[in-house]
């Protein structure tokens, strides 16, 4: 059931009603229902898989709890060996098909027949996030099966994020919510705005990104940078929606799902990139991969607090690419996503190894670090990086990415204009993103699209949003990119 | 709470009420305005695609009435086909569309008056399962208020597609600016010949094979549609004939529709005639515009022997 179909709204109305005249203490059970039947429209078997996984982590996060020393060690390596694994085995059952086939020359094999469960990477990484914490201390486990399960299949989160900190979903699930109109007004006014960057933007970028870079044969290098161009819009207006309008579902309950963007393309390093992109992600692999991995290399756990001296910086440099790695792998088996995980660890180990030589050239060029000029010269450099990464990540494989950007960088002609109201409508469409962002950038830092003292205006817009998203939206453009990781 | 507080919150409620209340109030009048403009100006074309979709729905009188795909509107000349004088044939093919569209715009014709002749043309992999098929009946969301016979075909799009088209401004979706073009008078040089729209330039390479495809799923919705457009032209006393257009490729094979197809049409009674692959076709690569389309001059030529096959004089 995509967000961005009549039937989830419907579903959404239903279950916002059911939740408040359902009794404070029995509100985890028709959210659970709800949450159940809103994955099961994707698939009733792996609904089951998941209760199953969630059984288990429940029964072995008491035991950890419990446990003391080696007995507390051994049951939460195993713990998390066993979720590591469940997400390899759905994940990456097309490569251990491959394996298998060259290696036994069995082309259907048990492996070809698994399907992606949706939303299986998002599932495990926050049960990762609970176990950890509940093993360094940090929270309590909890001891009611029902809000355990609830919080874990919270649906606005399910699918796709953000991954939720235990410390911060988990509490909300006891806490009594009344129903607040300005909240569920606030939430509204997130879920027009998703719906709108969903349906008015990255739907409609998709159909020149699609055409383009499936057809990337007959395609020249002008089409192609336009489309990857495009596509770095699409998938930030495709995922930013979702993320809105998940977070928009929780907070019409009284649910605070933590913010997963904040305007990236403004970002003006690498480093600012990820602090800005998929925030939870970001903080995620910071928190359970990256201080680890670090702190684990310099053997100074706890005692380290910057990188600027040389073994340091090498540390910093291993942690990141090994990170960053993974980061890759997080999204899919194919060596693109590897190569574009790393395309991000080694430019922020660049990045991290000129700071000094920036400064220099800096001062010798007598640009302030304040200056807007080179706030602007790197936000631009910032965001072609990203955009040149971007096409590993949209192509099918390595080889067509290398065409691609081969393309891109040598072959160019007239540019391919397929149906000229969807270049019209794209364009228009981003640059009202932009607009709208780069108002929230430097006036507001509000995370809604626009607010305004008077009641007038702000009812006009989001009017103006809805008017736009049923005389431009894409209504048969599909499910969001993410869903697929 | 006091009863201070209670009538504070009270009011607050209210007042927020209220403006929920403005708040749908505006949408609905800036969805009722923008729909109403869409609506005059689309109905006000007089040139391009969406007219002649237009002109088939609610004014063709055409003694012979051609459906089908692009396939269809390059093929089918309505000056060739018409074979005695005053017979008036009108080319109802529109681009990128399938059996769905064919048959909401035939109910939409049947509404209002019998043509004596009906030609489908008929493609490979008709009945083919393409989600994609159902999308394509936007074309016909803007009929949907004002044809109730089109109605079923048209919510064949999606599940709950008359809740969405509870709105003015839906049925007119991403058409906003070729409804200005088309009232510009932008699309005035592109003239059609009664709905055939001729192309030009020749196909320059040698005949392709067709590839095998893999066996697909077959769409029943599809296939019933397509029982149920030849039965509406049968109960209505019209004269349907099937036809499989030229391909400049040689098939090896027999396509699953088109074998399904052929069975249903006999079933009722129906000519069904493949000429994919009739080789006065296959041996002149300057009848083709693509390996999928016919020239000009091919559909001049591929019209005489449909207006042949007609009349009787090519069997």
């Amino acid at each position: 059931m995509p967000f961005n179909s009549i039937e989830y709204i419907i579903f959404l109305i239903l279950t916002t009603v059911g939740f408040f005249i359902t009794p404070h203490r029995v509100r985890w059970l028709w959210l659970l229902a709800a949450s159940a039947y809103f994955y099961s429209r994707s698939s009733i078997i792996y609904l089951g898989v998941f209760i199953l996984i969630l059984v288990f982590n429940y029964l072995a996060s008491l035991q950890i709890a419990k446990k003391n020393g080696r007995g507390k060690k051994r049951t939460f390596v195993v713990t998390i060996l066993v979720n590591v694994a469940i997400l390899a085995f759905f994940k990456y059952s097309g490569a251990f098909n491959s394996i298998i086939e060259d290696l036994a020359g069995w082309d259907d094999s048990f492996f070809a027949y698994i399907a992606f469960p949706l939303g299986i990477s998002y599932f495990v990484f926050t049960l990762l996030a609970y176990l950890i914490e509940l093993k360094r201390g940090k929270i309590v486990a909890e001891k009611h099966p029902g809000i355990f399960l609830s919080s874990f299949m919270f649906f606005p989160k399910i699918a796709q994020g953000p991954i939720e900190r235990p410390s911060n979903i988990m509490p909300q699930f006891r806490e009594r919510h009344s129903f607040n109109t300005g909240r569920t007004i606030s939430a509204l006014k997130l879920i027009i705005w998703g719906l709108f960057k969903k349906l008015v933007i990255a739907d409609r970028l998709a159909i020149y990104v699609n055409t383009v870079y499936n057809n990337h044969d007959y395609h020249n290098g002008t089409s192609l940078l336009l489309a990857t161009i495009f596509y770095s819009f699409q998938i930030y207006a495709d995922f930013s929606a979702y993320t809105d309008i998940a977070i928009g579902s929780g907070r019409l309950m009284g649910f605070e799902l933590s913010k997963n963007f904040k305007r990236p393309y403004f970002a003006a390093s690498i480093k600012e990139f990820w602090n800005r992109w998929h925030i939870s992600f970001s903080l995620w692999l910071r928190d359970y991969l990256f201080l680890p991995l670090a702190y684990w290399f310099t053997g100074k756990f706890r005692e380290v607090t910057d990188f600027t001296r040389a073994i340091e910086k090498l540390v910093y440099a291993l942690a990141i690419i090994i990170t960053f790695f993974i980061c890759g792998l997080w999204h899919g088996e194919g060596l693109n996503y590897i190569i574009w995980g790393l395309l991000f660890g080694v430019g922020l180990t660049f990045a991290n190894y000129t700071r000094s030589l920036g400064r220099k050239i800096r001062k010798k060029a007598g640009v302030s670090k304040l200056s807007l000029g080179l706030r602007l010269f790197n936000v631009l450099i910032t965001f072609l990086f990203v955009s040149f990464a971007w096409i590993f990540f949209r192509s099918d494989n390595i080889t067509v990415a290398g065409e691609i950007i081969a393309k891109v960088f040598g072959d160019h002609g007239s540019l391919f204009i397929g149906k000229p109201s969807d270049i019209i409508f794209s364009v228009a469409g981003v640059f009202m993103l932009f607009v709208i962002e780069l108002r929230q950038e430097i006036k507001t830092g509000s995370h809604l699209p626009f607010e305004s003292e008077k009641w007038l205006p702000e009812q006009l817009f989001y009017a103006l949003l809805i008017v736009l998203i049923l005389m431009l939206g894409v209504f048969d453009g599909g499910q969001f990119i993410y869903f697929q990781f | 709470m006091n009863s201070k507080e209670v009538n504070i919150s009270k009011s607050k409620t209210w007042a927020l009420l209220k403006r929920a209340l403005a708040f749908v109030f505006i949408v609905f009048i800036a969805d009722l305005l923008t729909g109403e403009a869409l609506r005059h100006f689309y109905f006000r074309q007089e040139s391009g695609q969406l007219y002649r979709t237009t002109y088939s729905v609610d004014s063709t009188e055409a003694d012979a009435v051609i459906f089908g795909s692009s396939r269809a509107n390059h093929h089918y000349k309505p000056g060739v086909l018409a074979d005695k004088p005053g017979m008036e044939v009108y080319n109802a093919g529109r681009e990128g569309n399938f059996i769905f569209y064919h048959y909401g715009v035939l109910s939409a014709v049947l509404e209002r008056h019998t043509p004596e002749i009906v030609i489908l043309d008929f493609v490979r992999g008709e009945f083919r399962y393409n989600s994609s098929n159902y999308d394509r009946l936007s074309s016909l969301l803007p009929y949907y208020r004002d044809h109730p016979e089109m109605r079923e075909t048209i919510q064949l799009k999606s599940k709950l597609e008359q809740l969405k088209l509870a709105s003015c401004i839906y049925p007119f979706n991403s058409m906003i600016l070729t409804v200005a073009a088309a009232n510009a008078g932008m699309y005035e040089s592109d003239k059609d010949e009664n709905g055939y729209i001729p192309l030009h330039g020749e196909w320059g390479e040698e005949i392709g094979t067709g590839k095998v495809p893999d066996l697909y799923d077959i769409d029943t919705t599809a296939v019933e549609t397509y029982r149920s457009f030849l039965e509406d032209c049968v109960r209505a006393g019209t004269e349907v004939y099937v036809f499989c257009s030229p391909v400049f490729l040689n098939y090896t094979y027999e396509d699953l529709s088109v074998t399904m197809g052929r069975r249903i049409a006999e079933e009722l009674g129906v000519s069904f005639i493949d000429l994919s692959n009739e080789p006065r076709f296959l041996s002149d690569p300057g009848l083709y515009w693509d390996v999928y389309h016919l020239n000009d001059r091919g559909a001049e030529k591929y019209s005489e022997v449909i207006a042949a096959i007609i009349s009787g004089d090519d069997k």
